[in-house]
């Protein structure tokens, strides 16, 4: 399976009758990494735990599941079993998981924490005793420890500062192609995202709206809500004007695009039309007028 | 700890000397018995000590204290700590298996609440119903129905392989079910924890998940709960000795109330009080164990 590449189709979630995201096609290149961007809401964490296949109860998800998927979390320190040490904690993985026998899983657990820059010693330690980025780093290695074939990080970076942000996204996509498995890395901020990753997908309300080289995404983007969300950086001249509040009432369209109640450039057939794809194979976007590449 | 403990049973000393030494009515009358005469009764009088004034009664109490002596009984004419140290194996093992079956029922209700919207409801109303039915009417109902009716048991006293278990059932009941509301809580905070759904994510098994990364934690208010109800299964035992004729603490003490013995009782309340502090103290270790948090200071 390694090398290999991993093509979703169709991916949904639904509660009840309302679809909260997709359909959604997505194609998982060995040892590549898909980033996942979009604001609070659009659909995410709800995209990765449907191809995890733990859809909090009450959901119902199709297309997901693929196994051998592990996930790592936003809030590390939450991750792991608050009365073990890190090294109990992966033993735990390497032994019931995996079946490795007690024996040898103390050069199985040393050589994964070499994986993520730990020392040896780090296996002593308590969940509550490791910083942020520590934690973050062990809880790659748990994901590690299971010999994923999909690798998921759910907003794993956002709760570091900038520089370990980076150290750590880093460390996900050299783990993801040295084992050559898919990752998909899922964050609000698109722009450590794209310098690290290997392909972009932009959600908005659950659907990918403008996909491609993580590169060429932030340098143009072409629907008009991308265009908004790289402009609406904090800033005093534009605080909070940029990017239009979401209409209160408004029903979210079904057939149109799903930006058009906040979009400024949306006319009738925004509402009642979804945008085919456009654009090449390394970039390409839902949009009815796009914005013009500068 | 040790100093708190000691401060406990220095203020429960104090305590019960004063409020018993202030009574009304005359000890020395009801130990000479309602016969005896003012010479006798005065012979009486002296000879347990009750003529010297009570600074000097209190400040003997407290030496014999120290030194591990609660006085000699009235009655029995025998060291009380003596008379104590033989009843409490009864009490200890009725309230320990007392204890132990009101960890079982309750952390099995609470497990059971967990098996569906019905079962949720069930063991919701046994809660209620355990708790609101005090322990005697449950000692009665048990001695009716396996010792009268159907005779599994002795219907009284140290008879037969297992004269606790009724006496302790009685008592364990209403206690279970505290311990079931607390179990309940926990464990619906920790399964909803991160670490259940990361650990369920990595494939580790359910009922490992359950034994290993749940019950551990969600124990902790347990047993905080669970030592704070022994001491409570220590009093009730009192009232269910009496219905099931156990020749425990409480029958020595309430009979030693009915006859005025105020060193047996002095010595029983010394030794209630004691309890308490002693299980808290058992609880923080066992707590300790259970979260590294708490050890940490002590083993860097």
């Amino acid at each position: 399976m390694r090398g290999a590449t991993t093509v979703i189709q169709g991916l949904t979630v639904s509660l009840g009758e309302r679809r909260l995201v997709g359909p959604l096609d997505l194609e998982l290149k060995g040892g590549g990494v898909l980033g996942v961007v979009g604001e609070s809401g659009s659909g995410k964490t709800l995209t990765l735990r449907a191809l995890a296949g733990i859809v909090p109860e009450g959901l119902h998800a199709l297309g997901g599941g693929v196994p051998g998927s592990a996930l790592v979390f936003q809030d590390p320190g939450s991750y792991f079993n608050p009365r073990w040490r890190i090294g109990r904690s992966l033993q735990e993985v390497l032994h019931v998981v995996r079946r490795v026998p007690v024996s040898q899983t103390e050069s199985a657990i040393s050589s994964l924490l070499n994986d993520v820059e730990l020392e040896n010693d780090d296996a002593e330690l308590f969940p509550f005793e490791m910083s942020g980025g520590m934690l973050q780093r062990a809880a790659i290695a748990m994901a590690l420890a299971t010999e994923p074939q999909l690798l998921l990080a759910d907003e794993a970076t956002s709760a570091l500062d900038p520089l370990t942000r980076d150290r750590i996204l880093t460390l996900l996509c050299r783990v993801a192609r040295e084992r050559e498995i898919p990752a998909v890395v899922v964050s609000h901020d698109l722009e450590s995202l794209s310098s690290v990753a290997d392909g972009i997908v932009v959600l908005y309300n659950g659907i990918a709206i403008e996909e491609g080289q993580g590169s060429l995404v932030v340098a143009t983007p072409r629907h008009r809500y991308l265009e908004l969300l790289l402009k609406s950086r904090p800033c005093r001249e534009t605080a909070g004007r940029v990017l239009p509040e979401i209409p209160r009432g408004e029903s979210e369209t079904s057939q149109g695009c799903p930006f058009a109640p906040r979009c400024p450039n949306a006319d009738g057939r925004c509402r009642t039309e979804m945008p085919r794809w456009a654009g090449s194979s390394s970039h390409r976007f839902r949009c009815h007028h796009p914005a013009e590449p500068q | 700890m040790v100093a708190h403990a000691v401060l406990v049973l220095f203020l429960v000393a104090t305590v019960a000397f004063f409020i018993l030494n202030v009574l009304p009515g005359d000890p020395a009358a009801v130990v000479a018995g309602i016969d005896a005469d003012r010479a006798t009764v005065e012979r009486v009088r002296v000879s347990l000590g009750l003529d010297r004034p009570v600074a000097v009664r209190y400040a003997v109490w407290i030496g014999d204290l120290t030194r591990g002596h609660l006085g000699t009984s009235w009655t029995q004419r025998e060291a009380v700590e003596e008379l104590l140290r033989q009843r409490m194996t009864v009490t200890l093992r009725l309230a320990g298996l007392g204890l132990i079956l009101s960890i079982l029922i309750g952390m099995t209700m609470a497990f059971l609440s967990f098996l569906g919207r019905f079962g949720h409801g069930m063991i919701r109303f046994l809660e209620y119903f355990f708790f609101a039915f005090p322990q005697f009417w449950f000692a009665l109902l048990l001695l009716y129905v396996f010792s009268f009716q159907l005779g599994w048991f002795p219907m009284v006293g140290m008879h037969g392989r297992t004269p606790f278990l009724l006496p302790a059932l009685a008592l364990a009941l209403g206690n279970g079910a505290i311990i079931s509301r607390t179990a309940r809580a926990s464990l619906r905070e920790v399964l909803r924890g991160r670490h259940v759904l990361a650990a369920r994510s990595l494939g580790i098994p359910e009922p490992r998940i359950v034994l290993f990364h749940v019950l551990p934690l969600a124990i902790v208010p347990v047993v905080s709960v669970a030592a704070i109800q022994a001491g409570y299964l220590l009093a009730g035992a009192i009232v269910v000795e009496q219905i099931f004729s156990l020749p425990g603490l409480g029958r020595l003490t309430l009979t030693a109330i009915l006859q005025r013995d105020v060193p047996v009782i002095q010595g029983a309340i010394v030794v209630f009080g004691l309890a308490f502090p002693l299980l808290n103290a058992l609880a923080d270790l066992v707590v300790g164990f259970v979260q590294p948090q708490l050890r940490y200071g002590r083993n860097r």
